[in-house]
């Protein structure tokens, strides 16, 4: 940076919600630049209006490491004109957020912690247009390069911004940015090895169509958080992120400057840290293996952590990027790019070609299927057959056929409600998995909902060779659907904490005692729930209820699976579950749309804590069919959450893999 | 539906009421659920043991094929060089030989130079 200028007015621009790696990024790119005198200011809600302020689009600064560079005098610091920085990546419109403008993009400079590539083009063009480029990652550069944007590399290294505060490390395993089907499966892979320990694990945020979620929250942690998330944990898992492992860089030296181990895939970039010597390297599906064999060996565990931070802290710092940043922005404060460049004709086709897809992707999205329009409706009136066989004065009512002899005397702090249809086969496996419980303070409610298998005699033999159980058991003579049945056993259920087991799922033993602990940390909390392993004859497929809380992203579809523990005041002040047999099998979905109707909400374990049987004929199923009904009725009960919301798609996953 | 019992609460967070036997048998059923998922991990653990001895030996076995085909490459190559060159050999074989004949000629003359140049004085 030349003595004698000025140093540019930047402004660090972030989609409101948009992605975590960039914001990082970007957030450690201002501090540095801060430090070395420049003026920051950073606009969270995407560009500015370019009509507002001076003509320029910056209206307030609200940094809050903001400094005034010390020859700073008034508003004529830095020319008057600042210049963005930006991640192209960073979806700007569909996060709600003002994108840029032609003549604020030639004035930009563009960060990639990863390629621009994805199913935006958007991102190409925003890259292509700006007025300089500056990327971590080398084939970025390439790609950028191919494209005509003459990108420089920028060097990744540790930044006091990205410190944390350690105060213990609680969180054992850490598995950042799991994106897709196939790493999905891999992390659901990971329960039946990290079950004992304590964990943050998150989901895909939507891995059937790779699209951002337009309204939803930020599923990664962001600044301080995880910062603190970092400082907070034993061991990273790196490398699982979707094609693109380039972003991985990034995190390996902040996890690298915190302490913490990182265990990664084969081949991704960790920046300073070299495998076997800072680090450990896995195939993608040991990687629990592998944390779970260091966070065995205490001292090997130290030993990679202290060569880690080393490794880091003798990288040369981010600061280096920084002042390149600003030798760009300087240069381009000077002499702003005047016209675009030809590739961004070539672009501008792209984004042409996106709005057809997209057009032609709602065209195929509208109209129901009436062959499964009819499928649902036969299987719907089955089901209401069921429930109109009338046998007895009430059939509907649930009577206790059983009682353990130590269910009168229990003091339950947490009831398990465990609703049976059928499944004679595997409700043993999910008693067992309660049984086998930590926590003792528990009662088992089942309500037989009139199945004509061996279900309940299955289920009575267990509950009498554990007569240490405190358990019930109920049956009604007539089908009254899962609805009511998980609404009647919250009536008589007797712990002030309930949760809700489908008689084909299983829990870990830590489960309840840590969802528990959860409710009882955070009081504002309705229900907790924990990253469910979705399994096919116990191989791992999918991962269920794996993002945080946010009613927006119920727009969506439904992310939250039944199996969850919910305060039993909270259920019974909405009325419990509906009954309603349009909304079948989505009972689970209604629960949640009501909470966020009436501003309760959900709290997220981010442990695998629980396991679920996927199978072809589930409720879900028979509702996905066509959910077109159910979708417009749920918007018509809950306007402030469902409003206007389009239909979303339920695809399904691909094929079954190894793993 | 029964009606609703009294609800009455432990003070212990976490733990059952009731008699030390109850709690005992809770006790081993959850040690043995525990031991299952231990069972289940040490499986899974032999399998991923297996597989990678299994990739080991395929491993070696593909490097040893490498090698052996790497080999037989050479041999082609060798003979291959062996027979471009044959001609060149066969013309140095032939230069050799009659240098050596020459050689001899010389020799014989030289000598024969020698011994009459001496027989003269």
């Amino acid at each position: 940076m030349p003595a004698a200028t000025r140093p540019p007015r930047l402004v660090f621009v972030h989609a409101p919600r948009g992605i975590s790696d960039a914001g990082e990024l970007l957030r450690g790119l201002a501090f540095e630049a801060a430090e070395l005198g420049a003026e920051v200011s950073v606009a969270e809600d995407g560009f500015p209006a370019p009509t507002a302020g001076n003509g320029t689009g910056v209206v307030e600064s609200a940094a809050p490491w903001r400094r005034k560079s010390p020859n700073e005098s008034g508003d004529a610091a830095g020319g008057g004109h600042p210049i963005f920085v930006f991640s192209p990546r960073d979806s700007f419109s569909a996060g709600g957020g003002r994108a840029p403008s032609a003549s604020q993009l030639r004035r930009s400079v563009a960060v990639c912690e990863a390629e621009p590539v994805g199913p935006l083009d958007v991102a190409y063009l925003h890259a292509r247009r700006a007025g300089a480029a500056l990327a971590v990652d080398h084939g970025g550069i390439a790609l950028l390069r191919r494209h005509g944007v003459p990108a420089e590399h920028l060097p990744v290294g540790p930044s006091a911004a990205w410190q944390g505060e350690e105060v213990n490390r609680r969180i054992d395993v850490a598995c950042l940015a799991a994106r897709g089907f196939r790493n999905d499966r891999i992390v659901a892979s990971f329960g039946p090895v990290l079950w004992r320990r304590r964990c943050f694990m998150l989901g895909s945020p939507d891995p059937t169509t790779a699209l951002p979620a337009p309204t939803a929250a930020p599923r990664l942690p962001q600044g301080t958080e995880r910062a603190r998330l970092l400082a907070t944990t034993r061991v990273v898992v790196l490398g699982l992120g979707q094609d693109s492992h380039h972003a991985e860089e990034l995190r390996a030296v902040q996890a690298g400057q915190n302490g913490t181990v990182v265990v990664a895939a084969h081949g991704v970039p960790t920046g300073p840290l070299r495998p076997g010597e800072h680090m450990a390297v896995a195939e993608p599906r040991n990687l629990a293996l592998v944390a779970d064999a260091l966070l065995r060996d205490e001292q090997r565990l130290t030993e990679l952590a202290g060569a880690a931070s080393e490794a880091v802290g003798s990288a040369p710092g981010l600061v280096e990027a920084a002042k390149r940043l600003l030798d760009l922005a300087s240069g381009l404060s000077a002499a702003p790019r005047s016209r675009p460049r030809p590739s961004a004709l070539i672009a501008s086709g792209q984004a042409s070609l996106s709005a057809v897809r997209d057009g032609i992707r709602e065209r195929l999205r509208a109209p129901p299927n009436p062959r499964r329009v009819a499928q649902k409706r036969s299987a719907l009136e089955k089901i209401a057959d069921r429930r109109s066989a009338v046998n007895g004065s009430d059939p509907g009512a649930a009577v206790a056929v059983y009682e353990t002899p130590s269910y009168a005397d229990a003091a339950p702090r947490i009831s398990v409600c465990v609703p049976l249809y059928e499944h004679a086969d595997v409700i043993g496996r999910a008693l067992q998995s309660v049984a086998g419980s930590d926590r003792g303070d528990l009662e088992v409610l089942i309500v037989d909902d009139a199945s004509e298998g061996p279900a309940v005699e299955v289920a009575r033999e267990f509950l009498e060779a554990r007569p240490w159980l405190p358990a019930r058991l109920h049956r009604r003579e007539r089908n009254e659907g899962l609805g009511r049945g998980r609404t009647d056993m919250a009536r008589v259920a007797r712990g002030d904490l309930l949760f809700m087991l489908d008689a084909d799922n299983e829990v870990y033993p830590t489960a309840l005692g840590r969802l528990a602990d959860a409710l009882d940390d955070d009081p504002g909390a309705a229900f907790a729930y924990s990253v469910i392993e979705a399994h096919t004859d116990g191989r791992p497929r999918a991962l269920l209820s794996s993002l945080p809380w946010d009613p927006m992203r119920l727009r969506l579809g439904n992310y939250i699976d039944a199996m969850s523990m919910i305060r039993r005041d909270a259920l019974l002040g909405v009325g419990g579950y509906t009954g309603d047999i349009r909304l079948h099998g989505w009972e689970d979905f209604d629960l949640w749309c009501h909470f966020a109707e009436l501003g309760l909400r959900g709290l997220l374990v981010p442990e695998i804590l629980c396991r679920y049987t996927l199978s072809e004929g589930s409720m879900i199923s028979i509702t996905n069919l066509d959910s077109s009904e159910a979708w417009a009725l749920l918007a018509e009960l809950y306007p402030a959450v469902l409003g206007g919301a389009p239909m979303p798609i339920y695809p399904s996953p691909p094929p079954d893999e190894e793993l | 539906m029964a009606a609703d019992r009294p609800m009455p609460r432990s003070e212990r967070a976490g733990e059952a009421d009731g008699d030390p036997v109850r709690e005992a048998q809770r006790l081993a059923e959850v040690e043995r659920v525990r031991s299952e998922h231990l069972e289940a991990q040490i499986a899974l653990l032999e399998n991923r043991l297996a597989a990678t001895e299994r990739h080991g030996a395929g491993s070696g076995a593909l490097l040893a094929e490498r090698e052996r085909e790497l080999s037989r490459l050479r041999a082609d190559s060798e003979l291959v060089v062996a027979r471009a060159t044959a001609p060149l050999r066969a013309a140095e074989r032939a230069i050799r030989w009659l240098a050596s004949k020459l050689g001899r000629v010389g020799s014989l003359l030289g000598r024969r130079v020698v011994f009459r140049s001496r027989s003269r004085d």
